[in-house]
């Protein structure tokens, strides 16, 4: 009994350091953010703060940028969670098999997803630029285009290049998690299938798929956290532009451009609230699927 | 097991002491404050040996040798920091709400006035100052909060607009009348494709450039009880909107504006393309003179704004500098400040970096000395200046002004009638809580 006790107490030990850090840096912070999210916080009237219950979750509700922002954040997530899974799977059943070279396309894959994003985004807006952009260069070289183009004129267009350039950054994350668990995948069960007479098809379906679930879960949760979180591709590409602000655009101009706080705060629990839902339904149905 | 024990402990403790010395970094190396006992004993150098963080946007980077006279007159030594404006406002913002020192001398552009002001986050200036000094800063009161001297202009921006005078030759553009007739007529006769240059990306640069139309047809943004002027349909602001929209709307600006900024409308204008520049300023102008900046050399010249029955009005966007209130060397950052305001400092800032004076003497002597190129236009410009608030910048301003940037861009990207555009701004404007005085 005393034994087990110590035991216990050397692994609380052990794990003291990271929950004292959690504690400092993300539990205490996020418990300051909940209740300042319910106070009226205007840094230009310093000492003024007040409680105000929930009137800026009720005023968010009612905002008419903040509703239209996460109308074009879903957009964002929608595109970025198909494409990004779709594309990272069928990268990685091509990088499951051994080929010449293969370490080398795994390493060039991973480069959008190494850079920090400002740079991925800064080099987006270099490409796309109406002035200068490599886009035009190349398209009106080929005699493709005539004059120049603004890429950003329309709405579809410009949260289609923004997905593009996110997507393109994201999915290498998505390949390199199915990757590793594709590999773990044992080859005796696809030899079975085989032998048992089983397609392509089937064993894609009935073998891969289950057994990838929890990477799909993982992919999943961690590209649609990415996607709601979309920053910096956007502010890129069309800065503050009305049609297709981020929620995260949004939250940072209320917090950091109008120096509103309290408002930010409230708007940033909402997003945290909507990334947890999504994270939680991933992993409840992986979790279901696993047990059953 | 007692082993495995005090080995965990000494891990919880190291760990401990790193996170607690992260914490606290940054109060060890603190000089000792600069009192006046310690002045006393150093004579006329009494921050001699003090290194002061100069912060500040990649347009205002100059060469460390700039700084030394003002580190042989002082014996404190500079040290700049470069950072894009956007990034210096975020930084600025974050270090002030937590109370950590960002900087000793920092970029304050004229738009932060009213928020950090009222923040309280910058140094009063009056009395460190001398008077006539500042009686001689034109654009003075736009850095002053209720009498508060936040900051000191650093560099004179305002507004001129630019023509190409082997485009435009003798054709009148001293009226908005005669700006369009002149572009339409340039359009059709195949002059140029799109004669009106001017930036619509949805950035603070399209709310300045319509503010600068509204004052220059004799309009304010807003009435004496802060309504918005636009909403009335007979005001200069509702008619400087149709203005803007018929420009576009008519083909006189290239679409492609949309998605510029203005320092790439004015590259553009510099690579021969436009041939009427609203939104131009002397630096502009100095740039086009450059040949390694432009293929228009001495083709373009600065002229008055535009305006009503002989007026030429336009406002003044004056980017300054200040001590933040958490600075560690506030007394060596106000000497860099007074050395900044010294004629010949000022006369060197124009000479080797473009950087037009704000002291109304140096612009008259660099006039007198015939080394500011088109100074009579500029002259004549700054005797028509107005206030864009006159009753002082509001504290919500920068909140309003992102509103007008990217609605007007939103406006004219999707073909938004004038009406609807004016909605859009003051179904946001009601948004704003003006109660913050």
């Amino acid at each position: 009994m005393l034994k087990k006790h110590n035991e216990y107490r050397t692994a609380y030990l052990m794990i003291a350091p990271l929950i004292l850090v959690m504690l400092l840096f993300v539990m205490i912070p996020f418990v300051n953010s909940v209740v300042q999210s319910f106070k009226s916080i205007n840094l230009t009237q310093p000492n003024q703060d007040h409680w105000i219950g929930f009137k800026n979750y009720a005023d968010l509700f009612q905002d008419q940028n903040i509703l239209s922002a996460l109308l074009n954040t879903s957009y964002y997530t929608v595109i970025a969670i198909f494409f990004e899974i779709l594309l990272g799977l069928l990268i990685a059943l091509m990088l499951r098999r051994a080929f010449r070279f293969r370490f080398l396309v795994l390493a060039v894959l991973i480069i959008p997803w190494s850079l920090p994003p400002l740079v991925g985004g800064i080099t987006w807006g270099w490409i796309f630029n109406p002035q200068y952009g490599i886009l035009n260069v190349l398209l009106s070289r080929m005699g493709i285009i005539h004059e120049y183009q603004l890429w950003t004129l329309h709405k579809e267009a410009t949260i289609g290049i923004i997905s593009l350039v996110h997507v393109w950054k994201n999915m290498p994350f998505a390949t390199v998690v199915l990757l590793s668990f594709l590999q773990q995948i044992p080859k005796d069960l696809y030899e079975s299938s085989s032998i048992d007479g089983a397609s392509r098809w089937q064993s894609f379906r009935y073998i891969t798929l289950p057994m990838l679930a929890p990477a799909l879960a993982i992919a999943l949760t961690m590209s649609t956290i990415a996607a709601i979180n979309i920053f910096d591709e956007v502010f890129s590409i069309n800065a503050f532009g009305l049609e297709t602000r981020s929620i995260m655009i949004e939250n940072y101009s209320i917090a950091f451009k109008d120096l509103r706080l309290g408002y930010g705060m409230a708007v940033s629990m909402v997003i945290t609230l909507i990334s947890l839902l999504f994270s939680w339904s991933y992993i409840r149905s992986t979790y279901r699927k696993e047990a059953v | 097991m007692l082993k495995k024990f005090y080995v965990a402990a000494l891990v919880c403790f190291l760990s401990l002491s790193i996170v607690l010395t992260g914490c606290s970094s940054g109060q060890d190396n603190k000089e000792a404050p600069s009192g006046t006992g310690a002045a006393a004993s150093k004579g006329d150098k009494p921050y001699s040996g003090q290194t002061i963080k100069f912060l500040v946007p990649t347009w205002f980077e100059y060469k460390p040798e700039f700084f030394k006279p003002f580190t042989d007159k002082t014996g404190i030594t500079v040290e700049q920091e470069i950072m894009d404006w956007q990034q210096i406002h975020d930084n600025f913002v974050t270090a002030s709400a937590a109370n950590s020192p960002l900087a000793d001398v920092v970029e304050l552009d004229w738009s932060w006035v009213g928020q950090f002001g009222s923040a309280g986050w910058f140094e009063p200036l009056n009395q460190v100052i001398p008077e006539d000094v500042q009686k001689d800063i034109g654009t003075l009161n736009i850095f002053k909060l209720k009498d508060d001297l936040v900051g000191l202009p650093a560099s004179n921006d305002f507004r001129v607009y630019g023509i190409r005078k082997d485009r435009v030759g003798d054709k009148p553009v001293d009226t908005f009348d005669h700006l369009m007739k002149t572009a339409k007529e340039m359009k059709q006769s195949g002059a140029d494709e799109y004669p009106v240059s001017m930036t619509l990306a949805a950035t603070e640069d399209l709310s300045t450039a319509y503010y600068g139309l509204v004052t220059a047809m004799g309009g304010r943004l807003f009435d004496d009880q802060w309504n918005l002027s636009v909403l009335d349909k007979n005001s200069p602001a509702y008619q400087a909107l149709t203005y803007l929209f018929q420009l576009y709307n008519d083909g006189l600006i290239d679409p492609k504006a949309l998605g510029l900024k203005s320092d790439e409308v004015g590259n553009t204008f510099r690579s021969g393309k436009g041939s009427i520049i609203i939104g131009y300023s002397p630096q502009g102008q100095k740039d086009s003179d450059d040949a390694s900046k432009s293929k228009i050399v001495d083709k373009a010249v600065p002229i008055l704004v535009p305006g009503k029955n002989g007026d030429h009005v336009s406002f003044g966007l004056p980017e300054g500098l200040g001590i933040p209130k958490n600075a560690e060397h506030k007394e060596a950052g106000i000497e860099l400040l007074k050395w900044l305001m010294e004629k010949d400092t000022m006369e060197t800032l124009y000479n080797d970096y473009g950087v037009f004076p704000v002291r109304n003497s140096v612009i008259t002597d660099l006039f007198n000395q015939k080394k500011l190129r088109y100074g009579d236009i500029y002259a004549k410009q700054l005797q028509s200046m107005a206030s864009l608030f006159p009753q002082g910048t509001p504290l919500w301003y920068s909140q309003f002004s992102t509103s007008v940037g990217t609605i007007l861009n939103y406006g004219l990207k999707n073909r938004l009638s004038v009406d609807q555009t004016v909605q859009m701004l003051k179904k946001d404007f009601d948004k704003i809580d003006k109660s913050q005085k």
